[in-house]
């Protein structure tokens, strides 16, 4: 009995013209949850990540990026050229039969293909399309040349990013393309559920950069509010002290660690073997604690250095206080409690042979997200799109 | 207008940033949230600021109000026999439940996931936590921080730092807020199953989980070459970078030759440039510390605006690190209408971020403000569950509502 319902995109076939982050990991989300998925790959200039590292064994070749298969399992790829009249013919049959496009090319571009929503509608008057860009489709800044950090920075993100005093910096990952992903999926989604309840399809602009400005809040309506700019404050927080992240035992190994509550701070206080430190009134509330932040640092590092990071999170979860080590790419790998989950998924593939790569983003009791295959190699399914899918559909 | 959400009932039982920002973005596009809150205190992000005028205060907080305009609020104590009673009830003809409590908390009020079931098919219950409802962590604490670290952000942030000794650090709180985005889809696509079998299900998101997925260049380099990223690598290839400018700092990522060559050109070809130092990215990126005073040279004498306005003209990568009333005041954002305006009872009026998206058909709304606590309690108890005024004020006597 179990597991006999279909997944929720079943039957649920979509178009991507999409290159880099934006576009492919929205798709690749929707595929998860069980659409088709099917690329459209440029003939002279194959995917942004296809032709970056890193390549497994760090030999190129467009098969080789483990980054594009993180982002592109489970898709086929066609290759068919947009600016020749046979391909966007083939395109425009492949789209009739599709329910959803989702692209991530500049916003001029679709529309100057003769690929606009318009035109699309023509063709497939329920279509949904999801256009996503860096600045969104409209306003002066529409053809700005937008990469993902730079968007981070336009967005207020990193004028909070940084050590206390000091310059913005980056983000170690960007953030901008995978908050723009995964509000297009949702997007995709609300439009999907609004097509099941009316029939009707829709034209969806996203701005990516506007994605990133609501997740920072805190900083938009102090501003708002209180005409306040705020500055970057390394990790500390207006409520928590200690705040931060701790050296450990070991090369470069940091562990990170919370504490809000007085209880919590009694408890890390025992952990560190140092009770003396509970009843010490310059640290007995929240208050005071925030006011003695570099002297607390400085007592929390003084433990930690001799220690693992995963023993101080061991140590300080058994008494309730949040902690949890810096972690590598490496040590994610290895995680225990990844493990348990059976986090990563792995598909046989015929160039790198099996590599581990993250799973699914949401575990679902019923309907659960699969990721059906290897991420297809350039053009894999390009004849199986033409001969085969097409064909039936004459 | 038409909104694509306004059949569906929404309880969230949560607080903070990822089951509260879950159900904002169904509530915007439509859904009818009833957020439940504890009686007295209230959701935690209430005492967070910024506050207006930074005078605190349960309905000041614009971390708050953000996160929960759209919703209705009630307060309910659901660890008491008769508010699990009350909470079941509000279940019984909702679609989703949203919460994010300690994984068994629920079940030992006997409203776990098979409990609800039996009494709503159709449900979906959207369980936010720290590490998942399974696993050996699952009982574990997690803030944002500890997931952001755990997840694999911290140990790349800040960027080409070039130092191990600089502490790892976060982007505000973005993880969080990544995580109840996720929670969303996976929400809207059982929504989408239930539309289609009458029936719900379960949806586990992990916060530790999902700042692994969503940082997707991180983690394949361990599999793919065995080595892992760190925040004091350097890059291989140049400009991508902040420089000093006038008035604060632009952000350029002009490695790639044709930006380059464009981004020399306005700096008015200098001889510099010729240099065989800088001939490549690669070599741009290897001599970078000689090239950045270079560059900079020509961007202090420049304003932010100013260097957008010439990375625009000639299609360079460049922006701005755009500061708070910068991003407020932005024209862009401002033509696209972003922000929204909502006039809140205590707050006053306000403007928040809106929308990422602009939906032909059915476009994002504010339709209320963020709810004062217990601000529908009478409306959802008594209008709407059928209970008396009398019984209300017995309630909040026992300390229920």
């Amino acid at each position: 009995m179990k597991n006999t319902r279909k997944m929720p995109l079943e039957g649920i076939r979509i178009v991507e013209f999409t290159t880099a982050w934006v576009g492919p990991e929205c798709g690749y989300m929707l595929g998860q949850m069980g659409a088709e998925i099917i690329k459209v790959e440029n003939p002279k200039l194959p995917d942004y990540w296809r032709r970056c590292p890193a390549f497994a064994d760090d030999i190129r070749g467009v098969n080789r990026s483990g980054i594009f298969a993180g982002i592109n399992r489970g898709k086929k790829s066609c290759i068919l050229d947009l600016k020749n009249l046979s391909d966007l013919a083939t395109v425009k049959r492949l789209i009739k039969i599709s329910d959803i496009v989702v692209t991530n090319f500049a916003p001029r571009v679709m529309g100057s293909l003769g690929l606009g929503y318009d035109e699309l509608k023509k063709i497939k008057p329920d279509i949904i399309m999801v256009a996503a860009s860096g600045y969104g489709a409209t306003g002066p800044d529409k053809e700005c040349v937008a990469f993902g950090h730079v968007l981070e920075a336009y967005s207020g993100m990193t004028s909070v990013l940084g050590n206390r005093g000091g310059p913005p910096m980056q983000c170690g990952t960007t953030v901008s393309d995978h908050t723009g992903a995964i509000v297009g999926c949702f997007a995709t989604l609300v439009a999907l559920y609004y097509r099941m309840l009316t029939g009707e399809g829709q034209y969806i602009d996203l701005s990516e950069v506007e994605g990133v400005v609501g997740l920072l809040p805190e900083v938009v309506m102090d501003y708002v509010m209180n005409g306040r700019i705020r500055t970057p404050q390394g990790n500390r927080n207006e409520v928590m002290a200690p705040h931060g992240c701790f050296q450990c035992k070991g090369d470069d190994k940091w562990v990170a660690i919370a504490v809000k509550t007085n209880e919590e701070w009694r408890s890390l206080c025992l952990a560190m073997e140092k009770p003396e430190l509970a009843e010490d009134e310059r640290f007995s509330d929240g208050f005071l604690r925030l006011a003695h932040q570099d002297e607390i640092e400085a007592i929390v590092n003084d433990w930690t250095k001799d220690l693992t990071h995963l023993e101080v999170m061991e140590r300080l979860q058994k008494v309730k206080v949040a902690a949890g080590p810096v972690y590598s790419g490496e040590e994610i790998y290895n995680d225990a409690h990844l493990r348990a989950r059976r986090f990563f998924v792995a598909h046989e593939h015929p160039e790198t042979g099996k590599r581990e790569l993250p799973g699914v983003i949401a575990r679902l009791s019923e309907t659960p997200y699969q990721i059906k295959d290897k991420a297809p190699l350039y053009g894999e399914h390009t004849e199986w799109v033409i001969n085969e899918l097409l064909a039936e559909e004459r | 207008m038409k909104s694509a959400l306004n059949k569906i009932k929404v309880i969230e039982y949560g607080s903070y940033i990822t089951a509260p920002y879950c159900s904002k973005l169904l509530a915007d596009m439509g859904a009818e949230v009833i957020k439940i809150e504890e009686p007295v205190q209230g959701d935690i992000s209430r005492k967070v600021g910024p506050f207006l005028k930074d005078t605190p205060g349960p309905d000041r907080s614009g971390f708050f109000l953000y996160l929960n305009n759209n919703k209705r609020g009630i307060t309910l104590n659901i660890q008491k026999p008769t508010g699990a009673d009350i909470f079941r009830k509000l279940l019984c003809n909702a679609d989703v439940l949203i919460e994010d409590t300690m994984p068994g908390t629920l079940e030992t009020l006997n409203l776990g996931a098979k409990d609800l079931k039996q009494m709503n098919e159709k449900l979906v219950i959207t369980s936010i936590t720290g590490f998942g409802q399974t696993g050996p962590y699952k009982k574990y604490k997690a803030t944002d921080l500890i997931a952001w670290s755990m997840g694999g952000a911290g140990y790349v942030t800040p960027r080409w730092c070039g130092s191990k000794e600089q502490e790892p650090l976060r982007a505000s709180q973005t993880g969080s807020f990544m995580t109840g985005i996720s929670a969303a889809c996976a929400t809207m696509s059982a929504l989408i199953a239930q539309r289609r079998d009458g029936l719900g299900q379960q949806v586990d998101i992990s916060l530790f989980e999902s700042i692994v997925l969503l940082i997707a260049e991180v983690f394949p380099s361990w599999t793919y070459v065995h080595r892992s990223n760190t925040r004091a690598s350097r890059p291989e290839q140049a400009p991508q970078h902040f420089l000093r400018c006038k008035n604060g700092w632009v952000f350029l990522h002009a490695d790639e030759a044709h930006h380059w060559e464009r981004f020399v050109h306005i700096m008015g070809d200098p001889d510099w440039a010729k240099s065989e130092l800088f001939a490549d990215w690669n070599n741009r990126a290897q001599y970078w510390d000689s090239l950045q005073p270079l560059i900079e040279s020509y961007t202090t004498q420049h304003t932010k605006a100013e260097l957008f306005a010439l990375g625009k003209a000639n299609r360079i990568p460049f922006a701005p690190s755009n500061n708070a009333e910068e991003v407020v005041k932005n024209p862009q954002f401002r033509e696209r209408n972003f922000f929204v305006e909502v006039e809140h009872p205590v707050a006053g009026k306000l403007e928040f971020p809106g929308f990422p998206y602009q939906f032909s058909e059915t476009p994002g709304a504010i339709r209320r403000p963020a709810p004062l606590l217990g601000q529908h309690n009478v409306e959802v108890y008594c209008d709407e569950l059928g209970y008396t005024r009398e019984e209300l004020v017995k309630l909040n006597e026992a300390g229920i509502i």
